[in-house]
């Protein structure tokens, strides 16, 4: 297992000058492939099987982000579309909210509501770049570690340790706005380990291909919370701060319960051989 | 008289010095994807003679993508003030062209770069910005063009539109040259 945690691990933090350089952009897609070209070094290439059915999954995070709406609206009545994003804009110009001008806002609002019509692109799109980090995380990792730990255990073992293999782009201000604010690899951590179980259970049903959906689901609908809520303050507020891993707990319940579900009825095996959603070659 | 005119090509060329950095991205995007597919679905070679079209079609349309707007420019931009007239000759992103006025009919009002934000709907390339400008925290709208370089930048509110103009060396001594 060591040289795919060399490449997974190694890959992001070569890319991290460049990205400190030149922005993180399309490098992040790049370093997305990093656990994919882990699992390549070493040596334990298998091939996920592609059904159409599976990217279903796709649509699944709405669910989270519900929950997490839900979990905010517990404590922050939400606000229109304009302030999140106001605050967004503003962040990124590095200037005071109010300033950023009506038509801009009001260009971004119009864009976000046309967002629906993007649906199938934005699904192949952010699945493919999704399956990069899949075919390591869940389908090489997991069940390598849940021969140990049980998938459970596993599942926020793996999560923990994808959310800190986040670092190099967290420490560059993704998801959390501030450039090199350690405080966001821990909370990362934490939203990565919350939301692992469910993965977990969604490769368990529907294949990497299907984790790799529903994971792409996760990066298209996220954005939906800020039209309710301004990340602010970013630890909070944010799909990928505290009330978006609050909205994980309802999810992952669950998927706990369904998988020793599956285990206990035999439908998965306990020594980490999932179903038949990829051959070994 | 001061005059800063753009032509396409130096807008193409602009925009390549520029984003030679992020055409890396992309490229090496492309690598590891066919290698990684290649590798797991036992794609032998993957540059075969069906396959290379297609990877240059998307490389080409990446191209479009950041080239189509310098494409779309037209061939001259830009903008002359001095010698008693403003001529604003844009007509790319809504900034109109061959409009010439006499300077006695637009008001003129000079703002130091470094203490305004623009903000636009419109084209922010690399290096200069065209469309509904926006200068805050002034609150002032109008059509123009920018330079990244720009450390003056002249609003004109003129009889049938505002400018918003900048362009490097431009500054208040020209309106008298």
């Amino acid at each position: 297992m060591i040289k795919f945690f060399l490449v997974a691990f190694g890959l992001p933090w070569l890319l991290f000058p460049v990205m400190y350089l030149w922005g993180v952009g399309a490098w992040a897609l790049v370093m997305m492939f990093a656990p994919a070209l882990g699992v390549i070094a070493q040596g334990e290439v298998y091939r996920p099987e592609l059904r159409l059915r599976d990217f279903a999954a796709f649509f699944y995070p709405l669910a989270w982000v519900a929950a997490s709406v839900a979990v905010t609206a517990l404590f922050v009545p939400p606000s229109g579309p304009e302030a999140g994003i106001r605050y967004l804009l503003a962040r990124m110009a590095k200037v005071p909210a109010e300033e950023v001008p009506r038509d801009v806002v009001d260009v971004i609002i119009t864009q976000n509501l046309l967002v629906p019509l993007l649906i199938p692109f934005a699904m192949l799109m952010n699945t493919f770049f999704a399956f990069g980090e899949e075919y390591g995380w869940r389908g090489y990792l997991t069940p390598k570690l849940a021969g140990r730990l049980g998938w459970v255990g596993a599942s926020f073992v793996v999560g923990a340790l994808w959310g800190l293999w986040h670092a190099p782009v967290l420490l560059l201000g993704h998801n959390f706005f501030e450039k090199f604010w350690w405080p966001s690899v821990p909370l990362f951590m934490l939203f990565c380990a919350a939301s692992s179980p469910v993965l977990t259970w969604v490769y368990l049903r529907h294949g990497v291909w299907g984790a790799a959906a529903f994971h792409g689901g996760i990066n298209a609908f996220a954005g939906i919370y800020f039209l309710l809520y301004p990340p602010e303050p970013p630890w909070l507020l944010n799909p990928a701060g505290v009330m978006g891993t609050a909205g994980w707990i309802p999810l992952t319940l669950y998927a706990i319960w369904d998988i020793r579900r599956m285990q206990n009825t035999g439908r998965i095996n306990a020594d980490a051989t999932p179903p038949t959603h990829h051959s070994s070659r | 008289m001061y005059e800063y005119w753009l032509s396409k090509w130096e807008i193409f060329a602009i925009d390549t010095q520029f984003l030679v950095p992020y055409l890396l991205a992309p490229l090496a995007l492309i690598f590891v994807v066919i290698y990684v597919v290649s590798r797991i679905y036992s794609i032998r070679k993957p540059l075969t003679r069906r396959s290379l079209p297609w990877l240059i079609i998307v490389f080409i349309s990446i191209l479009l993508v950041i080239y189509g707007d310098a494409l779309m420019a037209p061939e001259r931009v830009g903008f002359a003030v001095g010698g008693g007239r403003l001529v604003v000759d844009v007509g790319w992103w809504g900034v109109p062209s061959g409009k010439v006025y006499n300077l006695s009919d637009c008001s003129l009002e000079w703002i130091n770069a470094s203490t305004t934000g623009i903000w636009r709907v419109g084209r922010g390339g690399p290096y200069v910005t065209v469309g509904m400008l926006s200068l805050m925290p002034q609150g002032i709208k109008g059509h123009g063009m920018v330079t990244r370089d720009a450390e003056w930048i002249l609003v004109a509110r003129c009889p049938d539109a505002t400018y918003i103009l900048g362009g490097p060396g431009l500054n208040p001594r020209v309106v008298h040259d």
